[in-house]
């Protein structure tokens, strides 16, 4: 038989997990804050999917973004972005709880639970995935080389499905750790501990101290970011890389015309917005030409996917007129916006049927009462309710009717 | 926390779970798939696998480690308001990062991270976190001396 040193028998990964254990990493505690998050995660995923519908107007059947309620894209898009930021705390916290476990010995043992742990792998390589690149895209960093759309979208399925086979291995132990008996006995215990603390002149944090600590930082980390779209908030909003009330003409610019390299043909003299498509009178109208027609106000907001959201009112010609006076059908017409842009997956947008009817689907030629700041799109933009910043097209010259 | 037989899950409710779970993993590695093309499929692996690596093979030992040090430093009556003053520290600095880095910041756009001073921002954050976390722990120690006091004194 060989033997072996006591010193390396301290290497076994028991050990490992013995080294790294503390009364705060019990079951009841991972329990809660994997409930946490997966209200917090499932939250991200509806309000996700939302958010992709709206990106693709026509491509979705009858999923297709309603026109109204006008703020409903603002809201859901604001719940993403911050209980996105929510989870942050939660996921450290989380695995804190249970990185002992990633030490189990033996490692496997059966064919389950080799599953539950393989699981694991795309849940908590795909959560923090999803939490960095959301994170980063807010304040314009992408340290990688993939679409952010596409990667954040398709990861998420991902993560949502590796959620699913979690929450199936947990449930039995989430029910005996959280049900009524085992809630008494934690009362129990919990009074027990602080009495003993109290005794021991305290020893660090018990479990409700901890639970609460996180619950501190979540709150944290929300009051300091959700101010860039709850306006009140806005000077709270420390760490958010937008203010609601700063930008050009009192509103933030997510590509400035520099940046889509727009300038020249923006300020040009041979400017047109030209309206072709299924309609009977193509138009080809200056800016002039469409200041002297009828004038629409619609209180509108800026939503962006990065979960900034700035209101203003806006003003120009309504894009249910300009298709009438060009012969077409505004009732049932969808249409393509398109940009002076050359390259950019922004440069043209899609108008559902819903979004060309509506009333306040404007080409915007004001703002607050001021001439669109270049910025902001000038000579023209979009402007439609409850649709994603990104189609609120800037800079635009041609609607196709279709 | 101790291994149970509960670490390793059965019941039809967890094969049911299991099977449709992985359907959707498998749905979002198709559509990755599909949609990345190359580099951008390497990048996002290189992604993928960082983050997962980062955290246990750095960030959560570094924790074990800073725990065990917290034990041996800090004074066990005081520990309970710097543990809390940590953890959220921790939260503000992972949420600070992209913004005080402001790796994002472009000339041609100002409202883009309108602020300069976001380092300062984050370091009066901390300020604040770790000043209440004093606050707490000197009328700890003042409850426990005079608890001591009291105790100490003659019946």
């Amino acid at each position: 038989m060989v033997r072996v040193p006591p010193a390396l028998t301290k290497l076994r990964p028991a050990h490992v997990e013995a080294a790294a254990s503390s009364p705060l990493r019990s079951e009841r505690t991972a329990a809660l804050l994997g409930m946490a998050l997966g209200v917090s995660f499932l939250t991200c995923f509806l309000t996700g999917l939302m958010s992709h519908l709206a990106q693709n107007p026509l491509q979705v059947g009858f999923l297709s973004m309603p026109a109204r309620p006008a703020g409903l894209y603002r809201v859901t898009q604001g719940v993403h972005v911050a209980t996105g930021i929510a989870s942050i705390p939660l996921l450290i916290a989380k695995l804190w709880t249970v990185f002992p476990k990633l030490f189990t010995w033996p490692p496997v043992r059966n064919v389950a639970h080799a599953l539950e742990r393989l699981s694991l792998i795309p849940l908590v390589a795909g959560s923090i995935f999803l939490l960095y690149t959301g994170l980063a895209n807010l304040a314009h960093w992408y340290p990688w080389q993939f679409s952010f759309t596409v990667a954040h979208f398709w990861t998420g399925w991902i993560v949502i499905g590796a959620l699913v086979v979690h929450i199936g291995a947990k449930l039995v132990i989430t029910r005996s750790v959280l049900g009524s008996k085992a809630k008494a006995k934690a009362r129990a215990d919990g009074a027990s501990v602080v009495l003993r603390a109290r005794g021991a002149s305290g020893g660090g944090l018990d479990r409700r101290g901890f639970l609460a600590a996180v619950g501190v930082a979540v709150a944290a980390v929300t009051l300091t970011t959700v101010g860039q779209t709850v306006r009140p908030l806005r000077k709270l909003a420390l760490f958010a890389p937008r203010r609601p009330d700063i930008g050009p003409q009192g509103l933030p610019v997510n590509k400035s015309a520099v940046g889509a390299r727009v300038v020249a043909a923006a300020e040009s003299g041979e400017y047109r917005l030209t309206v072709r498509g299924r309609v009977s009178r193509p138009l080809s109208l200056t800016r002039e030409q469409l200041l002297a027609m009828p004038q629409h106000s619609a209180d509108l907001a800026i939503v962006c996917v990065e979960g900034w959201s700035a209101g203003a009112v806006w003003s120009g010609v309504r894009v249910r007129d300009l298709i009438a006076l060009a012969g077409g059908d505004p009732d049932n017409s969808t249409a393509e916006v398109r940009s002076l842009q050359r390259r950019s997956v922004y440069r043209t947008s899609q108008l559902n049927e819903p979004h060309v009817r509506d009333g306040d689907t404007l080409l915007a030629l004001a703002i607050n009462g001021e001439p669109l700041h270049l910025d902001h799109g000038y000579p023209c933009r979009l402007v439609a309710p409850n649709r994603p910043g990104v189609h609120q097209t800037k800079w635009v010259t041609h609607l196709e009717v279709t | 926390m101790k291994p149970s037989e509960s670490d390793a899950p059965s019941g039809p409710a967890f094969w049911i779970c299991a099977a449709f779970g992985l359907g959707i993993v498998a749905f979002g590695v198709g559509g990755l798939l599909t949609n990345l093309e190359g580099p951008a499929l390497m990048s996002w692996l290189k992604v993928f696998a960082g983050g997962l690596i980062a955290h246990d093979a750095l960030f959560a030992p570094l924790v074990v480690l800073g725990s065990v040090l917290l034990a041996r430093v800090v004074p066990a009556s005081v520990r309970t308001p710097v543990q809390g003053a940590l953890i959220v520290s921790c939260a503000l600095i992972a949420v600070a990062i992209p913004v005080v880095g402001g790796f994002g910041r472009l000339a041609n756009n100002l409202s883009l991270l309108p602020s300069d001073h976001y380092g300062l921002r984050l370091a009066g954050a901390l300020a604040v976190v770790w000043a209440t976390a004093a606050v707490i722990a000197i009328a700890r120690l003042r409850r426990l001396r005079r608890a001591a006091a009291a105790g100490g004194r003659p019946a």
